[in-house]
């Protein structure tokens, strides 16, 4: 290896890291103000929201800096400092920030953040927050609470006049309506991104 | 009276959360609510910092009687109450799924003390895990510069756009704003990791790697 690739590798490695770091800053810092406020003001399906909001923080690192491991590099660092944080629970955030991080690096290795890329990495980000959280219960509170849910998508079911499927219907518009929260918000990472891109280009 | 720290007592707690689990599995539903009460208030009490991961007793006061009541009434159908059918059954299933939690979580904070991963991880000698660790700490550093950065940026874009009709376009410029600054960080954080790989003691045994 000549001295120039050994320095390109090097000066590679280092802008890799440099942005996994800030990014992951950035996103640890979003679920300290996002994550207060949805905390705050009780809202439901915080944990969605929160994935998706780190899923778009992902898609525009990715636009910004198209470079494999990167989205994966920023999840670890998030993770990190999450783990710093004084806060009792890390556990369920710290896995949740490394799983979203390791499936938006999957999405988006064959082909960067695109079109159809960007959303995917949001839906996916957006039902893993809710998949998490019902293991999580299953796993706390034990069989029972998949009884619950069970019963409120049947009364649910039965409420919208939709035909009895054991709650299956209602599962499915609550998964869509998550998806079309994660698709949104995707799409705004990618645009972000792509704004960002101009904004630094025009500086420099 | 000094106080222990957690790492040093967490074996012995673990006979706490253990004897909960133990007990919900061998008693009836009746005596669970109870039991893990008992075992919470004996950990607050004797282990307040073992005691953190279980959050606070409103929260799980709202769950308990959100659960008891969801329970009561999508449980099988055992008796009526105000000529409503309820289901002592589901009622008294809630209480154990309450207090099963509150044994898990315990168990969790008491290996968790037991097991201290940061202190693993600062004594690692491994170079991956130690360059991983220098830039979470790098992280951690920029958090409440980057927080500052986000509440000005917003301060300002209100100022600029005020109204409730401009809220989605402040939200989407003040992400842009972020991403901008955190772009430019990187470049530094980037610079600054060359010079420092580049100048600093141990440049020499990584010789082969570095430019």
């Amino acid at each position: 290896m000549t001295s120039v690739e050994a320095a390109a590798r090097w000066t590679d490695r280092n802008e890799l890291w440099g942005y996994a770091a800030t990014f992951g800053a950035a996103w640890a810092a979003v679920e300290v103000t996002v994550g207060s406020f949805a905390h705050a003001v009780k809202l439901p399906l915080a944990g969605v929201v929160l994935a998706g909001v780190g899923a778009a923080l992902l898609v525009a690192l990715r636009t910004l800096y198209p470079k494999r491991g990167v989205v994966l590099a920023a999840g670890v660092v998030c993770a990190g400092v999450k783990l710093l944080s004084p806060a009792g629970a890390v556990l369920g955030p710290m896995v949740a920030i490394l799983v979203e991080a390791a499936v938006a690096e999957i999405v988006l290795l064959p082909f960067g953040a695109g079109i159809l890329s960007a959303p995917l990495v949001g839906v996916l980000a957006c039902w893993y927050a809710v998949t998490q959280k019902l293991l999580t219960q299953w796993l706390l509170f034990g069989a029972p609470v998949v009884e619950i849910y069970r019963g409120i998508l049947q009364r649910a079911e039965s409420w919208m006049g939709l035909p009895a499927q054991g709650g299956l219907s209602v599962a499915v518009v609550f998964l869509l309506a998550i998806g079309a929260i994660g698709a949104s918000l995707g799409a705004t990472g990618l645009r972000v991104g792509r704004v960002a891109r101009l904004h630094l280009r025009g500086a420099s | 009276m000094t106080r222990k720290g957690p790492g040093r007592r967490g074996a012995w707690w673990v006979v706490l959360p253990l004897g909960l689990l133990v007990a919900l599995w061998q008693l009836p539903a009746v005596w669970h609510l109870p039991l893990g009460l008992s075992a919470w208030v004996i950990l607050r009490w004797r282990a307040p910092d073992l005691a953190t991961t279980l959050g606070r007793p409103r929260y799980w006061a709202v769950l308990l009687a959100v659960f008891v009541l969801l329970g009561g009434l999508l449980g099988p159908a055992d008796t009526t109450l105000a000529g409503i059918a309820c289901s002592t059954k589901g009622a008294a299933a809630a209480t154990t799924m309450i207090a099963r939690a509150w044994g898990l979580l315990m168990l969790g904070s008491v290996l968790a003390s037991a097991f201290p991963l940061r202190a693993w991880i600062d004594r690692s000698g491994n170079r991956y895990v130690r360059r991983v660790a220098g830039v979470v700490l790098v992280a951690a550093n920029f958090v409440p510069s980057l927080l500052q950065s986000i509440s000005e940026a917003r301060l300002a874009l209100r100022e600029r756009r005020p109204g409730a009709r401009y809220m989605l376009l402040r939200l989407e410029l003040l992400a842009v704003h972020t991403c901008v600054r955190a772009a430019r960080l990187a470049e530094e954080v980037a610079f600054d990791m060359t010079l420092a790989a580049h100048n600093g003691p141990e440049a020499a045994s990584r010789g082969e790697d570095r430019p």
